[in-house]
């Protein structure tokens, strides 16, 4: 099998298993689309992490996830149907027309916008041509990746082998353990179909956070009650910024889009739930997207695991002093409870499991917190200059934007920014705080470590410029 | 109007950005870009190869390497499959990565392997796989 194939195959697995928590938490929307084989990389993260843990194999725990996580949601979408409206019967045949004409008319708009997305995302990722394999790709990814294909009894001695700390065991699961079921799925064990495959996961996410400023779009031509013209121009406006962002974001990412990096997934799934989250309205199932983005973000990085809790904790934040409390959260504060021990369940393992301390957060600091700190800013700071522009757009637009942006019905901008100083405090704080000489880590890392806060910042700049511009619209 | 200004200016931000995103991504998508990557898998695929035919699936593997490049190095090629081992004498063959003056090799660098015979004697063996 090529590895187009085999990850084509791979993404259909995944989709598949996606498929049903997908529908129940998300329902049938476009940016239900891109979240499906997402949806399954978190089941396989599950899988790859009770390989470690349990006796059995990843495609054995992969099944047993899928099928757990599919009994469940087909019980949630089987008691939500039963408290729903009828239908129309089968037997009303103008009133079943007329209600599939009414889904198209609906969808066709939609579905027109999504195509110049999904073009963008192939350009922004066309260095997937290039056959690049990251050095962290080959001394981390692949290699955790080789562990779970030999099953449970290798895989937890390699994870408990000083001798293998080098290559950060204690790293979340996620990338490695879709990896690992490309091999076991197509059959090929080539490292160009595992990293292909996290490239695919890269695109669906990418896609995801374009398709979220045109959901911004679709909000305000409801809100606004635009005519069928403007509605129309609002979509296309939302298409053209969801472009825009999307491309820059390919600059952003750079060969770490298409080289098995799992730098780029964790960051473009948090801005996905920024955007569903924080600034769209937090109803049940955008909050459906959150969960599972925030799924992926926390199983696949360490930063990532970090910056998930955090969304967490704002988002159900957000939830709990809105006064209309719009549909989401029933429990806002038992959801956060939930979330945040979902989170810690792979770091917790790891320790349960005696995995060895990564060396990124233990042995001998050296040189002040001071010149560390000065180091961290002088080396992140050519890698953020978006930050200023999005700093700029977001106090032009609080003066002369807000009210528009409330009619809208977007998030205040200061929860983005709340999550952007996070990540700058958790992702600098690491460097600052963190062992071993900064200079030599921030030189070998922080043209990824930015990638969030640099992408959030032009998620940013993309919601102000729609506010704007939509406003002429009208 | 001043709420469109602002609008405008974020999506020329925006446009800049893509077309200076688009100009930088160009050069990493080029043949060079291929070739390098090429070179880089080729190297890798060699030295892994190399690792498989010195290593025995039962074998427990002592990396003889005191610097962290080339320890590295060895472990992207055999670190998913080989049984590893930190203490020499827990070890049934040691490998190291050598610079061969002439023979094959993997980019100029040979997987050599130390193996403590039944006899007592000690055996070495070069990998044989060679890349460009």
């Amino acid at each position: 099998v090529s590895p187009a194939g085999a990850v084509a195959l791979t993404l259909l697995v995944l989709a598949a298993a996606g498929a049903l928590p997908t529908a129940a938490l998300v329902g049938p929307r476009v940016i239900a689309l891109p979240l499906l084989p997402l949806a399954g990389s978190v089941l396989c993260a599950l899988a790859g992490a009770s390989t470690f843990a349990l006796p059995g194999t990843l495609l054995l725990w992969f099944v047993l996830w899928s099928l757990a996580a599919a009994v469940v949601s087909a019980g949630v979408l089987v008691s939500r149907s039963r408290s729903r409206a009828s239908p129309p019967a089968l037997t009303d045949m103008r009133a079943l027309r007329r209600a599939l004409l009414d889904s198209g008319r609906r969808a066709a708009g939609p579905l027109l916008a999504a195509l110049p997305v999904l073009a963008a995302v192939g350009w922004a990722l066309r260095t997937i041509r290039v056959p690049n394999v990251g050095f962290d790709t080959r001394a981390i990814w692949l290699l955790h990746a080789h562990w779970l294909t030999h099953g449970h009894a290798f895989a937890l001695a390699a994870l408990r082998n000083p001798f293998d700390v080098v290559s950060h065991p204690s790293y979340p699961p996620l990338v490695s353990s879709v990896m690992a079921l490309s091999w076991r799925v197509s059959g090929s064990g080539a490292d160009r179909t595992a990293v292909v495959m996290v490239a695919a996961l890269n695109a669906c996410a990418l896609f995801a956070g374009g398709w979220g400023v045109v959901e911004v779009a679709r909000r305000a031509a409801i809100r606004t009650g635009a005519t069928a013209r403007g509605q129309a121009g609002l979509l296309a406006l939302g298409a053209l910024v969801a472009v825009l962002v999307v491309l820059v974001a390919g600059g952003v990412l750079g060969t770490f889009g298409t080289n098995g990096y799992a730098d780029p997934l964790w960051s473009l799934a948090a801005v996905v739930a920024v955007l569903y989250g924080l600034m769209l309205e937090p109803t049940a199932r955008n909050l459906g997207v959150v969960a599972i983005v925030l799924g992926v973000a926390g199983l696949t990085k360490v930063e990532g695991t970090a910056m998930a809790i955090v969304l967490v904790l704002a988002t159900s934040s957000r939830c709990l002093l809105r006064r209309d409390r719009v549909g989401g959260l029933r429990n806002p504060a038992l959801a956060t409870v939930l979330g945040v021990l979902a989170l810690l369940g792979w770091p917790v393992a790891t320790v349960i499991l005696g995995v060895p301390k990564d060396v990124s957060i233990s042995g001998v600091r050296d040189g002040s917190l001071w010149h560390r700190a000065q180091a961290t800013f002088d080396a992140a700071a050519p890698h953020l200059h978006v930050v200023e522009v999005a700093a700029v757009a977001a106090l032009a637009g609080l003066v002369l934007l807000r009210q528009r942006r409330a009619r809208l019905g977007l998030g205040n901008d200061l929860w983005a920014w709340g999550i952007l100083g996070a990540a700058i405090l958790v992702l600098g704080g690491a460097y600052v705080f963190g062992p071993g000489d900064v200079e030599l880590w921030l030189a070998t890392s922080v043209d990824r470590t930015t990638i969030f806060v640099a992408l959030l910042g032009w998620w940013i700049v993309a919601v102000w410029a729609f506010c704007g511009v939509s406003s002429a619209l009208e | 109007v001043a709420g469109l200004v602002v609008g405008l200016l974020a999506l020329g931000a925006l446009g800049t950005a893509a077309v200076s995103a688009t100009r930088s991504e160009t050069p990493l998508a080029s043949a060079h870009a291929i070739r390098e990557a090429d070179h880089s898998n080729a190297y890798y695929a060699c030295l892994t190869a190399q690792a498989h035919a010195l290593v025995r699936p039962d074998d427990v593997v002592f990396l003889g390497e005191a610097n962290l490049d080339r320890w590295v190095t060895v472990i992207k090629a055999m670190g998913g499959w080989a049984h590893m081992a930190m203490r020499q004498s827990a070890a049934s063959v040691a490998i190291l990565l050598e610079h061969p003056a002439h023979g094959p090799s993997c980019a100029g660098e040979t997987l050599v392997s130390i193996r403590r015979e039944t006899h007592g004697g000690v055996r070495f063996r070069s990998g044989r796989q060679s890349s460009p």
